[in-house]
């Protein structure tokens, strides 16, 4: 490891830290004089803001930069590509809630033209996964066999699925607009979808522990569970009207997106140092 | 030379990369599916098999890198009389 990639690190890390010491005590001491008087909503706001569309934006500047570096026929062409276009449609989804948010100040606008770069995301970031495990499995390394991966990928999406229905039939029901209630329902459902090729991800990174791969995966895959995580509890939140405890899902995005920025960029060291 | 020192100087060259496991597992594979499977190994079967890694390593480390870390392999190989 390079001295700059540990000062990468450090400085994800200590970001990372930051905001769980930021955001998690509000769920407890919500009306404290630090939450009250220092760390006001509008300085969250900003600060979380600031730093979700920062990384964001580092974390599909380097999916792309190593796409660029991978040669034209080389199997994980495609599928970095598709990442890149997938982390770019979060970042100009974060983009438009950020401007409303941050320069017009007006409160977060739901539904919006934010929702339809997040929902296009999915396609992209399932589908990369997808072409990662194809990719991986072609070329012969020992990653397991194509039957395993479906017996573990068709397992994972009988369970979530289930798990999904529980949870979206009160998001369903309740009072909201229609379109919220249905993007309400959508997200967590496709949040549930990305993390069946997470799973089988996360079977095979275990095998490259102690190499750099791994290092790239375990970043890449603990920043998709926190995402998949904040969009789960962001939309229950929400639907059930537990405002409460929207820190929970503040910081498990921010969290996301340092994991994720952390990911690409170790791929493009990985390609290039 | 013998697989098991093949084996053992390829998985050592590419463990920083794909971890001792993966890399040991990986070489292992690729000398069954190309008909190396104890005993001396001949200089076409080893440059089959760096080939074989080769395209493997490419899909992290891209094929410049993978040729690169390839060409380690093989230098260490040709310092003990196998290519």
């Amino acid at each position: 490891m390079t001295a700059a990639s540990r000062r990468v690190d450090l400085v994800v890390g200590l970001i990372g830290v930051a905001s769980l010491a930021a955001f998690l005590p509000k769920l407890f001491w919500r009306e404290s004089a630090l939450y009250r008087d220092f760390l006001t909503d509008e300085v969250l706001v900003y600060a979380g803001g600031i730093v979700k569309l920062v990384f964001l934006f580092l974390s599909a500047l380097f999916a792309l930069r190593s796409v660029r570096r991978l040669e034209g026929g080389n199997p994980a062409r495609r599928p970095w590509a598709l990442l890149g276009g997938g982390l770019l449609c979060f970042f100009l989804g974060q983009a438009i809630l950020g401007f409303h948010v941050m320069v017009l100040r007006q409160p977060s606008p739901f539904p919006s033209w934010a929702d339809a770069f997040f929902v296009a995301a999915y396609p992209l970031l399932i589908g990369a996964l997808a072409e990662f495990i194809r990719a991986y499995r072609a070329v012969g390394l020992a990653v397991g066999t194509a039957s395993e991966h479906a017996v573990l990928g068709f397992g994972a999406a009988a369970v979530l699925g289930v798990v999904d229905l529980m949870l979206v039939r009160p998001i369903l029901a309740s009072s909201a607009p229609a379109l919220e209630r249905y993007l309400n329902a959508a997200y967590p459902t496709l949040d549930f979808a990305l993390l069946v090729p997470i799973l089988v991800l996360m079977r095979i990174t275990w095998k490259f522990q102690g190499g750099r791969v791994a290092f790239v995966w375990t970043m890449l895959l603990t920043g998709g569970v926190c995402l998949c995580a904040g969009d789960i509890a962001f939309a229950y939140f929400s639907t059930m009207g537990k405002q409460g405890l929207d820190p929970l899902a503040d910081v498990l995005f921010v969290l996301s997106y340092l994991f994720i920025a952390r990911g690409t960029m170790a791929q493009y060291e990985l390609l290039t140092s | 030379m013998h697989t098991e020192a093949v084996l053992e100087t390829a998985a050592r060259i590419m463990a920083p990369y794909l971890g001792e496991n993966m890399a040991r597992a990986s070489v292992r594979a690729h000398c069954q599916k190309l008909g190396i499977d104890g005993g001396e190994v001949t200089r076409e079967k080893a440059e089959a098999l760096l080939a074989k890694l080769a395209t493997g390593l490419s899909v992290f480390v891209g094929r410049e890198k993978g040729a690169a870390i390839v060409g380690e392999i093989r230098q260490a190989l040709a310092g003990m009389g196998a290519v």
